[in-house]
């Protein structure tokens, strides 16, 4: 009796220890997915601010550009010489 | 490589029922009664649920990462953004559908899948339908974070109090990993329609760009073609007073020759005659008529015998002024034009095109002297020529008189007392 319940308590020790193991590798992959997760977010973050910089910059351009424009228009139309 | 990072996990590993749900509107204790009821997990099963988690993570970041965002990363060495998008949505979420529909054993509502379900027919109520998923999926984002926290608090005290701890660490697992696989779910959602949204807004930008350069290049050559006109404009401008001062010259040399008494008063109303092509033309032969004149001798001197009294005369002051002026006749001219070497043709009927001719010659030897003459200058030249002449006419009528003087003096001259007179009679001459 005593050899079947020593046999029994290793049993039980071992299958503790799997599950143990088990949870460890589930906790292991869902730390590493969400690592994963993470960085995509990083990522996608610069991206963004570098595509949202990008077109801050052309929108910076286009608005000097169209005052510039705006100007020339201006100073033409004030001028009603050049065009005739 | 371990075996759990499959890109395609077995469908078979999935198929736990509707117990759990972890999305928006999900009731712990409605769950928990579920999990504790319903939920059996083998420990099998739970091997198998991170492995599903890790592929579908791993499809996510090659569905929004490596398609698009890898693409555009921080380095910004590539940040062409894609010409084609929709193809590239289209692709994307073909590629999403079959990722999701493992997952359709796990039954929870997913945006994007119900973007792909519904077919409407139009494209302003598909349009609409993706915004408003879009927007609700925003709102469970946001609400993801405070339900994750209650779970975590929920399953604490479960697992502090309850006596079966295995099963609510397994409802735990399951919570987890489909909390994990929502909010994977969400964030490539919403990363796909911020990177699609800015991709139309740099199109939109790259297009007003091209607008605006075809804009500028408009002003531009507007521009080029003001400047080319004022330019054309000045070389206008800068020509007309040559032929104005011609035009005078022209006209005031027939009046006077046709009316010398009111010929001011004509030369206003001659002003105005407009002059042929031809006589603008002929501005080009003169500086050949100018060498014609030039080697012709003065046409007012066939009129009188080269006399050495004339000779004599020709070198006083005013005989000077009038010298170095051809200042022709018309008759004269008229008969010099017939020549070989003339460049002005001899069949010209007009006799306006021949003054004219000689008037510029007269004006641009005078202003290769370095002179500037005024309109009025030809006319009083040429009444002072014809005074001249009168007076030269006179002399040769008073010529008669004084040579029989002359000849009376040699006669009756004495030796010393006649040379003397004949002396005093030469130096008045």
């Amino acid at each position: 009796m005593a050899r079947a319940g020593g046999i029994t308590n290793a049993v039980n020790v071992g299958i503790a220890v799997q599950a143990d193991w088990e949870n460890r590798e589930f906790i292991s992959h869902i730390s590493l997915n969400v690592r994963r997760l993470f960085e995509f977010l990083v990522q996608f973050e610069a991206t963004t601010k570098s595509k949202l910089a990008q077109l801050n910059e052309k929108l910076d351009t286009l608005e000097r550009r169209l005052e510039v424009l705006e100007v020339q228009v201006s100073t033409a139309s004030a001028n009603p010489s050049l065009f005739t | 490589m371990p075996p759990w990072t499959a890109k395609t996990p077995p469908a078979s590993a999935f198929e736990t029922g509707e117990s759990v749900s972890v999305l928006p509107g999900f009731s712990f204790k409605g769950k928990r009664r579920e999990g504790r009821e319903e939920t059996s997990f083998s420990s099998s099963k739970c091997l198998l649920l991170p492995l599903f988690f890790s592929s579908f993570c791993g499809s996510l970041k090659e569905w929004v990462g490596d398609g698009k965002c890898a693409r555009t990363s921080v380095s910004g060495a590539a940040l062409v953004p894609f010409t084609n998008t929709g193809k590239l949505a289209e692709f994307h979420q073909a590629r999403f559908r079959t990722v999701l529909s493992s997952m359709e054993t796990l039954s929870f509502p997913s945006p994007s899948l119900s973007i792909a379900q519904d077919a409407s027919p139009s494209y302003d109520e598909l349009s609409m339908q993706r915004s408003l998923v879009f927007s609700d999926s925003l709102k469970d984002l946001r609400n993801l974070r405070s339900q994750l926290y209650s779970a975590a608090e929920y399953f604490e005290l479960s697992y502090i109090n309850d006596v079966q701890k295995q099963i609510s660490v397994d409802s735990l697992k399951d919570y987890t990993v489909k909390a994990l696989v929502n909010t994977v779910d969400h964030l490539g959602s919403v990363s796909c329609k911020v990177n699609g949204f800015l991709d139309e807004k740099v199109d939109e930008v790259s297009g007003t760009e091209f607008r605006v350069s075809s804009i500028e290049q408009r002003v531009r050559t507007c521009q080029e073609f003001i400047d080319h006109e004022g330019i054309s404009q000045q070389s206008l401008v800068i020509s007309t007073p040559r032929n104005t001062t011609l035009e005078v010259i022209i006209i005031s040399v027939s009046v006077d020759q046709s009316l010398p008494v009111s010929g001011r008063h004509a030369i206003a109303q001659c002003q105005e005659i407009d002059l042929p092509r031809e006589d603008r033309e002929l501005q080009l032969f003169q500086p050949a008529v100018r060498l014609t004149i030039r080697d012709r001798p003065p046409p007012v001197r066939k009129f009188h015998s080269p006399s050495p009294l004339r000779r004599a005369r020709s070198s006083s002051p005013s005989r000077k002024f009038h010298s170095p002026s051809p200042s022709p006749r018309p008759g004269n001219l008229q008969s010099s034009e017939g020549r070989a070497g003339s460049p002005i043709p001899a069949s010209n009927p007009s006799p306006l095109y021949r003054y004219a001719s000689f008037s510029r010659a007269s004006t641009f030897l005078n202003s290769s002297n370095n002179v500037q003459r005024f309109p009025d200058e030809p006319r009083k030249s040429t009444s002072v020529l014809l005074h001249a002449e009168r007076e030269d006419q006179k002399e040769a009528d008073q010529n008669p008189g004084k040579s029989k003087r002359l000849l009376r003096a040699l006669l009756s001259r004495r030796k010393s007392r006649r040379d003397d007179m004949l002396y005093m009679y030469l130096d008045e001459y």
